[in-house]
């Protein structure tokens, strides 16, 4: 497992890259944004750690020039975050996770290897797949069709919509969701759900601001309704 | 000849009628008077000596007539004279009369014993001729010319030069009846006479009816002046002098003098002809004649001051130079506010009883007329302060950079000061009396619903508008009686705004800077605890665990200082919360740390605890800031009880402990930014001095209330009042 940290602080680079080598992840860093890109294409990293406020280029674009290519998961690490708004663009960006300076070594090992799973996901755990003319699912394969047309979802964004058609007509509630979706130790990261409904909605909706899929239960959680 | 005694004759008659109509009008007006009773007695003898002088020329028996009017009418101006002269007592009086009366019927005995005969005749050519014994000569004689005597002598007592000479005339024409016979044959002794009783008549007419009808116009005249005086809306001074000099006049004294009731004492305000200086002059209250007048609040008259005053003087000099005085109180609403005084020298007459009674009738309208002017000075004052405190709030409003807008509850602009109409863009004259509505653009303009709230809640309102790249704190409070409306008054806090952006920005920039070191110092000393684990001796663990220590310090005290900083930097997003639910979650997560430092935990929260208008992530914080700080001074053994109930449209979160107290002095203070108590208990216990400065800033942003109730040694109470939300949560 590769693991690219982008951070331009060296102090940062040298000691989570120690920590996570102990872990044993193989690691490779870069000291700004456009270094950073270049060692993702290069280095073919199976999880990337983003600092935000990195020189050359942000980490939020570096984030979605990754996104653009490819789905490997990304862990935002920004020590500027004070509102929900930053985290909300962070993963509006295409990020998996958003940490927050100064983060434990326990904790963030756990974090890491709770993206890691998600993305390693086996497809094989459900072999149902969903078609109202509209939109598609094919969960084996991991194909979604809107329209007739392929559409890009993350691991993350597919795992949540896979978790949601399971439940088809029940609402599963937010905490539910997040453990199902997340693991275990996010179930207190509420602005998941949220951020991440909205980009699914983007994606499989054909009215994001009305929608007929995935429905909101006020303070509740998300119903998946099946149009056929 | 005989046609010129006719002639006289009738002309005495006509004299006699009109001094018998002189009688009647002096009867009518006193009857009680003695003098006119002498006088009316005159009269009556004076007109049977006519008619019997008439008569007596076809009649001859009429001459009785003659001799009993003659000899009356003599007896009667003694009388007259007498009484008028005063030189009889009233005991006297009657002694004299009870004496002429013998002497009348000792005159009428001899003449019927003796036969005395009055010589009578009538001439050839009808003219009447007649002698008087010489024994009633000489008794007419001396009674006549005691009269005169009488008269001459007394003129100043009589008073009246008319009165003198009428007596002085009638004795002579009374002599000359008796001693020339010449001026009887041709009755001009008749008409002589009579002249002088019309003349008495007259005098008296003029003395006792005239002169006071003529005083009494003078007195109205005096009553009016005052009167006017009263109804002058004129400075206080002049009232006063103008009421002194009107007094002074009326009754023909040297002086007068006004004192005014100041709080404990009487002070001299107003004089007339009494030296200026002496004006300021104190009595304490009760002390001097006028105090005593103004105790009694009755009149009073003094006849001479300078003997009898035993008192302390009313004035300088008042002992040396005082005679009559009369002091009268001046009353208004039953309630004495001075004392006007009327001063003769000692020299000068005295007052009488009549003077007295004048000045009682002038002395409530002075006082009318002294109050109302003090009562307008008073409104002039006040009137000329309001004046100048509208000048000078005008000064300020005009003069200040804050834009200032007042309207009144129709919405239209009562005033807006230069700044103000700068800001609009309108011409100050312009916009007086304008529409609000149509003069302000609408997004300057307050949102209705929170300024109607709020209003209700603090009379005042408080919102940001930018206009003109500026932005302005607007600061809406209600005006209220005797102008109903608004008045907003603008604060350009553009300047602050970028001080506090800047502020923010360099405390998130620290915060930032500071975290990225943080985070490599303990992800490094992970590191150094794992390696170093199976090598670190006993001190070296516990310098790691201080470290650690410190670390996680830090770690809080940026973590709070960005928390403030985003409680503080805007709105967070609102929603309604199930404050129960919040709550029970908050005592669940702090159950296991309690038990764990044996503290015993008790939550206690109402059922349909009323929802609450809020962001629950902060809200959460608040109370669970509140629960470590009860957990972090509460020493193991003791209780925390975390309470929630309903009020009438808010809901009270309690937090209370068994902890060390907070001690009173710096029991506001802990709200305070990084402010920690200190003292030897709480030493051990690591705190940022953030958490509480949290709570309130987050509940002030949710128009709450915190505040706390601590003893030490006893414990402390944390309260947070939210208001409630009326409608509860939709699931």
């Amino acid at each position: 497992m590769k693991i690219l940290i982008v951070d331009d602080e060296e102090a940062i680079r040298d000691s989570l890259g120690r920590r996570l080598s102990r872990e044993g992840y193989e690691v490779v860093t870069a000291a700004n944004g456009l270094d950073g890109l270049r060692n993702f294409h290069s280095e073919h990293p199976d999880l990337v750690i983003l600092d935000i406020v990195i020189p050359e280029m942000d980490g939020l674009t570096v984030c979605q020039r990754i996104r653009e290519v490819s789905d490997t998961p990304i862990i935002m690490l920004s020590a500027q975050a004070i509102e929900e708004d930053d985290i909300v663009e962070g993963l509006n960006a295409g990020a998996d996770e958003y940490l927050m300076k100064p983060v434990r070594g326990n904790e963030f090992v756990a974090r890491i290897n709770a993206v890691m799973r998600r993305a390693s996901m086996s497809a094989s755990d459900s072999t149902t797949t969903y078609d109202d003319g509209y939109l598609s699912i094919d969960f084996q394969r991991r194909h979604v069709h809107v329209n007739n047309e392929r559409v890009h979802l993350t691991p993350t964004e597919f795992k949540l919509l896979m978790v949601l058609v399971d439940n088809a007509g029940k609402v599963v509630p937010q905490r539910d969701l997040l453990e199902q979706v997340w693991g275990q130790e996010y179930v207190e990261d509420i602005y998941y759900p949220r951020v991440y409904i909205s980009q699914l909605r983007r994606k499989i909706e054909p009215d994001q601001a009305n929608p007929t899929y995935i429905q909101t239960e006020h303070r509740v959680g998300y119903r998946f309704e099946k149009q056929i | 000849m005989a046609s010129f005694v006719i002639v006289a004759l009738f002309l005495s008659g006509l004299l006699l009628i009109l001094s018998s109509s002189s009688v009647l009008l002096l009867l009518w007006n006193n009857a009680r008077q003695d003098v006119y009773l002498y006088f009316s007695f005159q009269i009556v003898t004076v007109i049977v000596w006519l008619f019997g002088s008439s008569f007596a020329r076809t009649f001859e028996q009429a001459f009785w007539m003659i001799e009993l009017g003659f000899g009356g009418a003599a007896i009667a101006t003694y009388l007259l004279a007498a009484r008028l002269s005063e030189i009889y007592s009233a005991s006297t009086r009657a002694t004299v009369f009870v004496a002429i009366f013998f002497i009348i019927m000792f005159r009428l005995i001899i003449s019927s014993l003796f036969g005395v005969q009055n010589n009578f005749q009538l001439t050839e050519s009808g003219l009447l001729n007649y002698q008087f014994s010489t024994i009633d000569t000489y008794l007419y004689l001396v009674i006549i010319l005691a009269t005169l005597w009488i008269t001459r002598q007394n003129i100043r007592k009589i008073n009246s030069n008319i009165l003198a000479n009428g007596l002085t005339f009638f004795a002579i024409g009374q002599l000359s009846a008796l001693l020339l016979s010449q001026l009887r044959v041709f009755a001009v002794s008749e008409i002589i006479t009579a002249f002088s009783a019309f003349l008495i008549g007259y005098a008296f007419l003029q003395r006792d009816i005239m002169t006071p009808l003529l005083g009494r116009t003078r007195q109205l005249e005096v009553m009016r002046d005052v009167g006017l005086a009263m109804t002058s809306e004129v400075p206080q001074g002049d009232v006063l002098n103008n009421i002194a000099k009107q007094a002074a006049e009326l009754f023909e004294a040297d002086g007068s003098a006004i004192y005014l009731k100041r709080s404990n004492e009487l002070v001299l305000e107003a004089v007339d002809t009494i030296p200026k200086a002496f004006l300021g002059y104190s009595l304490p209250l009760g002390e001097g004649f006028a105090g005593m007048v103004a105790e009694i609040g009755q009149s009073r008259l003094i006849p001479n001051y300078r003997r009898e005053w035993k008192g302390i003087p009313d004035m300088p000099l008042a002992l040396d130079s005082f005679g009559a005085v009369i002091g009268v109180p001046l009353i208004f609403r039953e309630e004495v506010v001075g004392v006007l005084l009327v001063i003769n020298g000692w020299t000068n007459e005295p007052f009488s009883d009549d003077d007295m009674q004048l000045m009682s009738l002038i002395a409530p309208q002075a006082a009318v007329a002294i109050s109302n002017s003090f009562l307008f000075e008073q409104e002039r004052a006040l009137k000329d302060e309001v004046t100048s405190a509208k000048q000078q709030l005008e000064a300020f409003l005009t003069s200040t950079e804050n834009p200032v807008i007042a309207i009144d509850r129709n919405l239209s602009i009562l005033f807006a000061n230069p700044a103000a109409a700068g800001l609009l863009g309108v011409p100050q004259a312009e916009l007086q009396n304008k529409p609000l509505l149509t003069t302000i653009q609408p997004q300057l303009l307050p949102n209705p619903r929170q300024l109607l709230r709020d209003i209700h809640r603090s009379n005042s309102h408080v919102y940001e508008v930018e206009i003109k790249e500026q932005f302005y704190l607007c600061h809406i409070a209600r005006l209220v009686a005797p102008i109903e409306g608004w008045v907003a008054v603008l604060n350009n806090v553009t300047r602050l705004k970028e001080i506090d952006r800047l502020k923010s920005q360099m405390v998130r920039m620290t915060s930032h800077d500071l975290k990225n070191p943080l985070f490599s110092i303990m992800t490094y000393m992970e590191l150094l605890e794992e390696d170093g684990a199976p090598v670190f001796d006993k001190d070296m663990t516990h310098y790691v665990q201080a470290i650690w220590k410190q670390l996680t310090r830090m770690e809080r005290i940026i973590k709070g200082i960005l928390d403030l900083e985003k409680v503080q930097s805007g709105a967070p997003p609102m929603s309604p919360t199930d404050l129960r639910k919040l709550l029970e979650s908050c005592a669940h997560s702090i159950e296991d740390q309690a038990h764990s430092r044996r503290i015993a935990f008790e939550a206690d929260i109402e059922d349909g605890l009323h929802d609450v208008l809020a962001d629950a992530s902060q809200l959460e914080q608040v109370v669970s800031n509140l629960l470590d700080n009860a957990l972090k001074y509460t020493p193991a053994g003791g209780s925390i009880w975390l309470r929630a109930h309903n009020l009438e449209d808010a809901v009270i979160v309690e937090v209370e402990d068994t902890g060390h107290g907070i001690p009173r002095e710096v029991q506001n203070q802990v709200f305070d930014r990084f402010f920690r108590v200190k003292s030897t208990q709480t030493e051990t216990v690591g705190g940022s001095g953030i958490g509480l400065s949290l709570v309130k800033a987050i509940i002030d942003h949710h128009k709450g209330r915190v505040w706390l109730k601590s003893e030490i040694g006893v414990g402390t109470s944390f309260y947070v009042t939210l208001p409630a939300l009326r409608e509860p949560v939709k699931i």
